[in-house]
């Protein structure tokens, strides 16, 4: 409904040409189709029960009153007409209106009791009447003076249980002044009553407030004198209710028991006017007052908000563990208290905390409370814990491990006080349980790693919880190697993990953990591996990943024995060409030197077989490859001093292959040669070269020798320095053997011992000697 | 004593009950402030605390439930009633009715209807509850009819020559009759008009009387004092009276005044206002009782205010204005002048249709015509007072109706027996 609509209703005379009988003489158009319903309902009202006793009809009171139904509100005012023409007597008028609530207030349809506007009894003519758009339109009517019984009926009102009727004795003129000035001090209280001025015992039920003809058993009477029943706070809130010092301090009471809202809390409003007034005033009202006024969330809101002295009372009384606040505050929050005013006295709360020494079970128990009131409130004290961190006690490390957490937690979500040493302490003091800082998902990594780390630092954690953490939350990486120092540590870590993640962990342990320790964790976790295959290719893998982008010393020997072990490994089952990716990186990786000394385990690894031949011509083949020809050449010339170092070796060589792997490679001939200088140099020893020797004069005499221009010039000076070592003896063996060769031999060897200072003489005999020259 | 049956109409509102299944409510008990709109359902109501301090089981339409029966779950078979422990398979112990008489008197158990809420009489299912429809126009008399007719009938005990050895109120019906009736009686103060405002009350609170239709029917009569202007609108009387469609019986009361040629020749000046047919009214409520139920039911048609039309007729001598006789079988006598003597006033006055009504084929005996005082004088008009009053209350005849009823349901009651 959106107007007001009305209907007159009597039993009308004969003369005015009507149906006999009671029935609606005139109504608004609205009535008569759409709103059928309300009509029905409003039947009800029409009905006039006269007061008992013998009155006559000019004492017979007005009914006037209204009443709610389904959000529409019905307005009557009854009066008696006596007897009709037949002698029948009981008749009256009933003016009824019918409209939404907010059209018609409580205080403003009283106010109208009086009126002249409304209807009196006599049949019109006419049957429609017109629909108001608001109750303004009809006219104020003149009300007495409400005087001392406005102060019992706002005490009856106060101490009213549901369902208990009030029973006013004045009347009804006086009733509606009552409802008007109450409704004035109390803005919105009377339309949650229904009311009547003059009712029957039939009816009177139907009604809050009525005259005192029949009231309800149990009824509240209203009189001039004061009820020795009355509570002293309901008294003095009706004193208060009348005050104009107090006008805002009831405002807000009558505005925090959701007067005027669908679900009023009238039977705290005496609580709240004492409260508020108390409140206004800067004072801190009694707890049983405070309790009752924060039952309303409104209420709660407006003391939690806007009364620090309020806030920091119900705090403290929070902290003691008052259960009349903390059943008031959980009513409150129930029912929607906001978040600001929870925000407030969580700080407030976490303030007295932290304002005077408390225990931790204290602190726990206070925490405890507030996260069973509401989380916000709990949250709201931590947040205030964090924001304070440096004053923080003590105590609060030895809080309850949740509430640590939760602390910690907090701190961390506000991105504060993150490195502060109370909250690195509570969070590496976590002890036995770690897994609460862990395993919370919504704790930053930063942190759980930090936790993880304390946790395994000091043996509580079990290194495969941690490796599994670690393997589930990649991110608790970083922090958790921040805090472990030690390979030893990492390497336990990654030992407990299963093998197949093992090396990509280790990368990432190396990805997050400084270039030292990457290199010594790489070195050593490698050097766990027990195929050279595999390790090669994890090294290759580290390296091509950027973790071993510096070779440091303890890694290159690492690269070459893994590529020694490789190559025994290799040659054994697959052949050294297999390898030769990971191997040929590595090595290309390695300096110069470490490079060699790869060689040397790889020329080892040859030694170890007899039939090395083919292997070894591989491995010259793939040194071959190598790009820097300097460094091919270094290369080179190591593997025949090893050669050449290690007789039984080089000659089973010789002997196998007859240098025929180096007979179309005359650089593999001058890199001998040098290398068996580098060991007469090295060791005196002078057998390798004399070796060499001996097998370049053989091949020589088999004519598969054949230099290049270049080459044997250098060859010829290698060997000029070989021989220069030598002392005689050795020379003249050589120099048989040369001249059992062929002439080209002999003529070549003349001129080298020429040139290394031999007598012309001797060649020329030699040459004669064996049928050369004649 | 008959045992008590198991299923019974709900005398409100129709609804058949298995009697098993209603709840007892407690009747007794501090009402609280409410009820304008009527409750909703029983839960939501708010529930008093029963007096006994028995425990209330919720809320049955806003009173406290005592008991309620536990939920009825079909068993199909003997086989499953035997697992469920039911081992007779001719009776249901669910179905055994829990007395009323085993909670505290003192919260006045009753058990109440699971539709309309009501408590039931304590009669029911003991024995018949009949409800007997008083039928006419506003103005028409019948609420000075019923105070009468239970005057006569219970307090002067005037069905006793006709072998109705009791007729009595129950108690709430004896204590309704009191604050509402009594004053008729004592003070001489005419009755107000029955406010249609109180229309849903009245169809919950009937006068209950004990009676019998023979000593071994044992009956109780409902009467409910329900307004004219309830009653001649289809809609206010299909919502406020739905009680006339299952009625055991009917009384029209005919109001002399609303027949134009008796109005006329009566002075004092009831004018030239507009007026109900009241032959539309009998006719409505005797179809709403459906064909078959008409032909059956008793009617009793009984022109009301018998001493106006002594006045409209001066002169004139009729048997309905002499004292009843105490001899049945001569008041039977006079009641048959009577019947002859209104038919042929009706016929006089013009109300054929009235005759009509009651003449239709198939209803024979069963309709009969009456004429009743329920005052006996005319009232004088305190218009001071705001009220009415009488010199002297005389009713006259207002037991007829009833005995022609209540003869009827015998002789029906007693043709169903055989």
């Amino acid at each position: 409904m959106t107007r007001i609509e009305q209907f007159w209703y009597t039993r009308p005379t004969r003369d005015s040409g009507r149906s006999p009988g009671y029935q609606i003489v005139a109504a608004s158009p609205g009535l008569t189709g759409e709103h059928g319903f309300e009509v029905g309902v409003a039947s009800r009202l029409c009905r006039y029960d006269p007061p008992a006793g013998p009155c006559g009809l000019a004492g017979a009171p007005a009914s006037f009153g209204w009443i709610d139904s389904d959000d529409v509100r019905y307005c009557f005012r009854r009066v008696p007409l006596g007897v009709d023409e037949h002698g029948r007597p009981g008749n009256f008028a009933a003016h009824i209106l019918i409209g939404p609530p907010n059209l018609m207030p409580s205080a403003a349809l009283a106010a109208r009791l009086a009126s002249p506007w409304w209807w009196h009894g006599v049949v019109p003519e006419y049957s429609a009447l017109p629909a108001l758009a608001d109750i303004d339109e009809v006219p104020v009517g003149e009300l007495p003076d409400a005087g001392p019984l406005a102060e019992r009926f706002v005490e009856a009102l106060l101490q009213r249980e549901p369902g208990r009727q009030i029973a006013v004795h004045a009347d009804p003129a006086l009733i509606a002044a009552l409802v008007v000035v109450t409704d004035d001090a109390l803005p919105g209280l009377m339309d949650h009553y229904a009311l009547s001025t003059h009712e029957g015992p039939q009816t009177a039920r139907w009604f809050d407030i009525t005259g005192s003809e029949h009231p309800m058993p149990g009824s509240i009477p209203v009189t001039d004198q004061p009820d020795p029943g009355t509570p002293d706070e309901v008294r003095r809130a009706a004193r208060l209710v009348f005050s104009t010092k107090q006008r805002a301090a009831i405002s807000m009471a009558v505005h925090a028991a959701g007067i005027g809202t669908r679900s009023p809390d009238v039977g705290s409003l005496a609580a709240y006017i004492t409260a508020y007034s108390g409140l206004a005033a800067g004072q801190v009202p009694a707890m049983p007052h405070l309790a009752r006024a924060l039952n309303n969330p409104t209420a709660a809101g407006q003391i939690l908000s806007e009364y620090p002295h309020a806030r920091d009372a119900v705090a403290a009384a929070v902290v003691r563990g008052d259960g009349l606040i903390a059943e008031s505050l959980a009513a409150a929050i129930a029912q929607g208290l906001g978040t600001t005013a929870l925000t407030e006295l969580g700080g407030a709360v976490a303030g007295q905390l932290m304002s005077a020494p408390h225990s931790s079970g204290q602190w726990d128990s206070t925490l405890a409370a507030l996260a069973s009131l509401a989380p916000a409130l709990h949250t709201a004290c931590l947040a205030e814990m964090v924001a304070n961190v440096g004053e923080l006690p003590a105590a609060v490390e030895k809080m309850s491990p949740q509430n640590r957490v939760a602390l910690l937690w907090h701190a961390a979500a506000g991105d504060t006080a993150i490195d502060h040493p109370r909250l690195r302490h509570i969070l590496e003091e976590l002890g036995p349980h770690w897994r609460l800082a862990v395993d919370s998902t919504s704790f930053p990594a930063l942190w759980r790693g930090w936790a993880l780390a304390a946790a395994y630092r000091m043996s509580i954690a079990e290194s495969p919880s941690v490796a599994g953490r670690l393997l589930q939350d990649n991110s608790l990486m970083a922090p958790f190697c921040e805090r472990v120092s030690g390979v030893s540590a990492l390497l336990r870590v990654l030992a407990s993990m299963p093998r197949q993640e093992q090396q990509r962990m280790a990368r990432d342990f190396g990805a997050v953990i400084g270039p030292n320790l990457c290199s010594s964790l790489l070195e050593h976790f490698s050097a766990q591996i027990k195929s050279a295959p595999e390790r090669l290719a994890f090294l290759r893998s580290c390296r091509d990943a950027g973790l071993l982008k510096d070779p440091k010393p303890g890694l290159s020997p690492l690269v070459c024995q893994s590529a020694g072990r490789q190559l025994r490994e290799g040659m054994c089952a697959h052949g050294i060409p297999k390898l030769s990716p990971d191997l040929g990186a590595l090595l290309e990786w390695c300096p110069r030197t470490r490079s060699v000394e790869a060689w040397r385990a790889v020329v080892s690894a040859a030694q170890w077989r007899s039939a090395v031949t083919d292997d070894l011509k591989r491995v010259l083949g793939k040194v071959s490859d190598l790009p820097d020809p300097d460094e091919r050449t270094m290369v080179r010339e190591y593997v025949f001093a090893c050669f050449a170092r290690r007789r039984p070796g080089l000659t089973g060589f010789y002997e196998a292959a007859g240098l025929r792997a180096f007979t179309h490679r005359s650089s593999n001939m001058i890199a001998l040669a040098k290398a068996c200088d580098r060991v007469i140099d090295a060791t005196g020893d002078r057998m390798p070269a004399f070796e060499f020797l001996r097998c370049a004069i053989y091949t020589a005499a088999r004519g598969e020798l054949s230099f290049g221009k270049a080459q044997d010039q250098l060859l010829q000076a290698a060997m000029r320095r070989l021989l220069s070592a030598f002392d005689q003896e050795l020379r003249t063996r050589l120099r048989t053997e040369a001249m059992y060769g062929s002439e080209a031999l002999a003529r070549w060897w003349s001129s080298v011992e020429e040139s290394a200072g031999a007598r012309g003489g001797f060649v020329n005999k030699s040459l004669r000697h064996f049928g050369f020259r004649r | 004593m008959a045992p008590p049956r198991r299923v019974a109409p709900c005398p409100y509102c129709g609804t058949s009950l298995i009697l098993a299944d209603c709840p007892i409510v407690a009747t007794n008990f501090d009402a609280t402030v409410g009820g304008f709109a009527g409750p909703r359902n029983g839960d939501s109501e708010p529930v008093a605390k029963p007096y006994s301090g028995a425990p209330a089981l919720g809320g049955h339409f806003g009173r406290p439930v005592l008991w309620r029966p536990v939920e009825r779950v079909r068993v199909y078979g003997a086989k499953a009633r035997l697992k469920r422990g039911i081992t007779s398979l001719m009776e249901d112990p669910r179905d055994r009715l829990v007395a009323v008489r085993d909670f505290a008197p003192e919260d006045l158990p009753a058990r109440a209807c699971l539709q309309c809420g009501e408590p039931l009489p304590d009669d029911i299912g003991e024995r018949p509850i009949l409800t007997i429809g008083i039928v006419g126009t506003t103005s028409a008399g019948k609420s000075h009819f019923l105070a009468s007719l239970i005057r006569d009938g219970a307090q002067r005990q005037g069905l006793r020559p006709w072998g109705i050895e009791e007729f009595m109120l129950d108690e709430t019906s004896a204590d309704a009759y009191r604050q509402k009736y009594q004053a008729f009686f004592h003070d001489h103060v005419v009755f107000e008009g029955t406010m249609p405002g109180a229309a849903h009350e009245v169809r919950k609170h009937p006068l209950a009387v004990r009676t019998a239709l023979d000593p071994d029917t044992p009956v109780t009569l409902l009467f409910h004092d329900i307004a004219g202007e309830t009653l001649l609108q289809r809609g206010q009387r299909a919502r406020h009276a739905s009680f006339l469609t299952r009625a055991a019986a009917l009384i029209f009361l005919i109001d002399p005044l609303m027949i134009e040629p008796i109005r006329e020749r009566l002075k004092g000046g009831f004018g030239n206002g507009r007026y109900y047919n009241q032959a539309d009214l009998v006719n409505a409520c005797i179809s709403d009782l459906g064909a078959q139920r008409a032909s059956t039911t008793p009617i009793a048609i009984a022109v009301s205010k018998s001493d106006l039309i002594e006045t409209a007729l001066p002169g004139q001598r009729f048997v309905f204005r002499r004292t009843p006789s105490r001899n049945p079988e001569t008041a039977m006598r006079e009641m048959n002048s009577v019947d002859g003597e209104v038919r042929n006033l009706l016929g006089a006055a013009g109300a054929l249709d009235l005759l009509a009504a009651a003449e239709r084929p198939g209803r024979g005996p069963l309709v009969r015509f009456h004429a009743v005082a329920p005052i006996g004088r005319e009232p004088a008009v305190s218009s001071g007072q705001g009220r009415a009053a009488v010199s002297e209350i005389a009713p006259l005849r207002c037991l007829d109706p009833l005995i022609h009823i209540l003869t009827s349901l015998g002789r029906r009651d007693e043709a169903a027996a055989r």
